[in-house]
This record gives structure tokens, C-alpha cells and sequence, in this order.
């Protein structure tokens, strides 16, 4: 299922070296231009396994744009005030305006894929789930959003590696603009790993806080 | 982004819907608007009703529930006059009135059911909508405010808007309030005559009038597509405004216990 994420994608150096000034400017004119034209919302979901890099990704993309039109979200467990109301209520609380970038850690989708992975819900309900998901995501493009999504995927062997570093403390968790990023991937390629997205823990990576609270 | 931005607009899509009534009949034009309640009834009722509904609102199951209600219908056709009868009996901390109108310009710049969900109750709260999601497949249909593509889609995610508002629990009623347009061009001309009233009638009301028959069919299909298991439409006769006050109170009552019945 993750076949094609577990290759080994790499960039070096010199490459990373090349594309980031580009890449940056480039950004810069697209927010620049959302902004002046009112144009549409931008919505980006992050997802992915633990270790993967989104919290430092998100980090390093705020830095390169303009924070000011961009919002970080982490919508983890929902709180008990949140509890009182429907599920989606949320989600819909954090969706951008036109002309501004929203950032979402934990999504509409996460509800369901955990609840499938912890065994709560059974495939027609999760068959279900995902039919509403695509009505709602059908119904945000037709308002003009442009939904972006994200899973960030590490292989087994990677994963536990990195893991295992986090926890004894090793691992740098600090992304600035000028250190050399992305680390290059585990070429062996792991077993079949089922959906996962660990949602007990405080939240994502250490170091900067991701989330805007 | 950069695609996006460079991209053109794209065309309208026509209406899937039929323009005039089939067979000339549809629910609207079918209600029997001579339906009338007597003055010492209608108090004697009123009593009882906003007792009945005070209470199911104190009940300790009301806080596993809540509600939703939609309160749409023709101009004049006594919208606030029936909420009003309806938070009299509630505990002012516990509901809110929201009045819809033109969208400010934040909510212009949201997607559509963005300026709703805002305003949906939390468990054990009463939300009351004075006009509703429902402008989208009304006004914005007849008036051409919003394109085809947008108000024909409207109806399916209004569905599954009210559905995910029922399935969290909460009780969504709807209310339509109608009269004849007879009837409306009397309480328009009564309104223009009585000084505190003649704030409450604009250009906009008398233009509306002109579009009668499409607001009809605007109307019925409303109730054809968005009336479900979950979120029924009620159609109610408002001629007679205690009538309409009466049976207002009566269906939140009922709806209201049968969810607490089944908690």
C-alpha cells in the first residue's frame, strides 16, 4: 500500500541547495497573489506517522511564507467543551477564509481511521465515514477551496528507528531554514504496516510547538 | 496554488429541477390556510403547551439532546411573533435567537454553511434560526443571487448537515409558515399604516411579492428535497396566527419527547 513511498526518495545536497531559493520565492508570489486577490481558501491536512517530519515541514513552510495568513492547527482528542457539539462543528471552526492558508494536524479523517484501526468501528461504518468525507471535501471544492493532503509515510524500519531516538532524547527535533532537510529514507523496504496515526501522545514532533493553541 | 490562481472560471450548470408545479399541485398550494383557532382556546393551549415544553427543557435527559429550529415562511407570515411564544417558555441561558440576513463579508469570504455551524447549540442549548440555511434554495434561487450550480447542490448538503446535527443528538425541526398572498398584502398595507410596525416592511418586501408563484415552487421543492427521516419539514397553516403559534409549540413538544423517550 505504501509501496511507493518506501523507495528510498532521497534529495541531496547540492540538489536541496539548488530548488530551496526557488521554491521559496515561488511560494512567497502564490501567497502574495491568494492574498491580494481575496482568491480562495487553502485548507492543508498533515498527517502521517510519528517521526515523520510534519511538525518540522509545517515549521520550516511558516518560516519560508508569510505567517501572518497562515493558521497552524492541532486538533487532537476533542476537549469536553468541544465534546458537546457534533464532531464536524470542530473542523469547520478552523477552515480559512478566502485569501488565507489554514494548517490542520488530525483532521476529519482521523476519527474514523482510528476508530477502524482500534477495532470500533467495523468496515460499513467506516465504508459510511468515508462517504461522508467525500461529500464534505466534494462540497468545500464546489465553495472554491483548494484542499491539499498530506501523508507523510515512513517505512517500518525507519520508523522504529526514529522512535526509539526521539525517546532516549538523541534526535534533533529542531528544523530551521538553514540545516540540510530531508533526512534521506531507509532504503530497505519494511513489511505491510496497517493505518496508524498514535493518537494517545501529547501531540506532534518535539522541540517548536506546531500547534497554534 | 499556482494552477489555481492561473486558472479560468468555469461555467454554469443548468437547473436538473422542473420550473411549475406538476399537475399544478404541490405541497404548498395544497395546505388548507382556513385552519382557525379561537381566541379563549388559543390561550388555554398556549398555557399548557409553553408548561410542557419548560419542563421537557429541565428534564435531566435534555442535556444528552438539544435543539434545532428553523423557523423559514413567507414575509409577515409571523415568524417572530411564534418564536416569540416559543423562548417564553425557555430558560433565557439556554437558547439563542439567530436572526439570518444578508451574509457580512467574513461570512461572504467562508464557505457557505460556515456562518451555521457557528451557531449551532451545544448539548442542552436551543438554537432558533429566524430564516436559515435554507435562503441558499430560496431567495438566492429566485433572486439569481447564487448560480445554478450552487443552489442545485444545496439540497444535498443541507441533507447531510442536518443529518450530522441529528445523529450528535440534537432534535432538528422545521418549521415553513404560510399564507396566502392575499392574506400577506393585508398585514403589508396594516403594516404600512401602524407606526412601530413600518420599520418591519421594505422596498424588498413588496418586490418579493411579484415573484410569488417562483417562490412557490422554490418552496416545494425545498420540502421535496430536504424533508427527512431525520429533519422533517413542518408545513404550517399561518392565515390564523394563534393556529400557527399553537401548532409550533405542539411539534417541538412532541418532537422534543420522543427523543427524551428514547435516550
Amino acid at each position: 500500500m505504501f509501496e511507493s513511498a518506501e523507495l528510498g526518495h532521497e534529495v541531496d545536497k547540492a540538489t536541496w541547495k539548488k530548488e530551496q531559493p526557488v521554491l521559496r520565492e515561488d511560494l512567497l508570489a502564490a501567497q502574495f497573489e491568494l492574498l491580494e486577490k481575496n482568491a480562495f481558501p487553502v485548507v492543508i491536512l498533515v498527517a502521517g506517522v510519528d517521526g515523520s517530519g510534519r511538525g518540522e515541514t509545517v515549521n520550516l513552510l511558516n518560516a519560508w511564507m508569510d505567517p501572518r495568513t497562515i493558521e497552524t492547527h492541532g486538533l487532537e482528542l476533542p476537549s469536553g467543551e468541544e465534546q458537546r457539539f457534533p464532531p464536524m462543528w470542530r473542523y469547520w471552526r478552523v477552515l480559512p477564509p478566502r485569501g488565507k492558508i489554514g494548517i490542520l494536524f488530525g483532521s476529519w479523517y482521523t476519527a474514523p481511521i482510528l476508530g477502524r484501526v482500534e477495532g470500533k468501528l467495523k468496515s460499513g461504518a467506516l465504508e459510511s465515514s468515508i462517504g461522508e468525507i467525500n461529500r464534505f471535501e466534494r462540497m468545500l471544492a464546489d465553495e472554491g477551496v483548494l484542499l491539499l493532503k498530506f501523508w507523510f509515510h515512513l517505512g517500518p524500519r525507519l520508523g522504529a528507528l526514529r522512535a526509539v531516538r526521539r525517546f532516549r532524547g538523541d534526535l534533533r527535533a529542531r528544523a530551521s531554514a538553514d540545516e540540510p532537510w530531508p533526512r534521506p529514507m531507509d532504503r530497505r523496504r519494511g513489511k505491510r504496516r496497517a493505518l496508524s496515526e498514535p493518537h494517545g501522545r501529547k501531540g506532534p514532533a518535539r522541540g517548536r510547538a506546531t500547534a497554534a493553541r | 496554488m499556482r494552477r489555481r490562481l492561473d486558472s479560468e472560471p468555469g461555467e454554469d450548470a443548468p437547473s436538473v429541477l422542473p420550473a411549475e408545479p406538476v399537475g399544478g399541485r404541490n405541497v404548498i398550494v395544497s395546505l388548507d390556510l382556513t385552519q382557525r383557532l379561537e381566541e379563549d382556546e388559543y390561550e388555554k393551549r398556549l398555557e399548557k403547551l409553553q408548561g410542557r415544553l419548560n419542563q421537557l427543557s429541565r428534564h435531566k435527559k435534555f442535556k444528552r439532546t438539544g435543539i434545532v429550529a428553523v423557523f423559514e415562511g413567507n414575509d409577515a407570515a409571523g415568524k417572530g411573533g411564534a418564536i416569540r411564544r416559543v423562548t417564553a417558555a425557555l430558560d433565557a441561558r439556554h437558547y439563542r435567537v439567530h436572526r439570518v440576513a444578508a451574509p457580512t463579508d467574513e461570512e461572504k469570504s467562508h464557505s457557505y454553511l460556515w456562518r451555521f455551524w457557528r451557531r449551532i447549540p451545544p448539548l442542552g442549548h436551543v438554537g432558533i434560526f429566524d430564516r436559515s440555511w435554507y435562503g441558499r434554495v430560496l431567495v438566492e434561487r429566485v433572486e439569481g443571487f447564487a448560480s445554478g450550480a450552487d443552489w442545485n447542490r444545496a439540497y444535498g448538503e443541507i441533507r447531510d448537515f442536518e443529518t450530522s446535527l441529528h445523529d450528535h443528538g440534537l432534535v432538528v425541526v422545521k418549521f415553513w409558515l404560510a399564507i396566502s398572498s392575499e392574506e400577506q398584502f393585508r398585514r403589508f398595507k396594516d403594516r404600512e399604516k401602524t407606526g412601530y410596525k413600518r420599520f418591519k416592511l421594505t422596498e424588498e418586501d413588496w418586490r418579493n411579492r411579484e415573484k410569488w408563484d417562483e417562490y412557490v415552487q422554490a418552496i416545494s421543492d425545498m420540502v421535496d428535497r430536504t424533508s427527512t427521516d431525520a429533519a422533517p419539514w413542518t408545513l404550517v397553516e399561518a392565515e390564523d396566527k394563534l393556529w400557527a403559534r399553537i401548532k409550533v409549540l405542539e411539534t417541538i413538544c412532541d418532537r422534543v419527547e420522543e427523543r427524551l423517550e428514547s435516550l
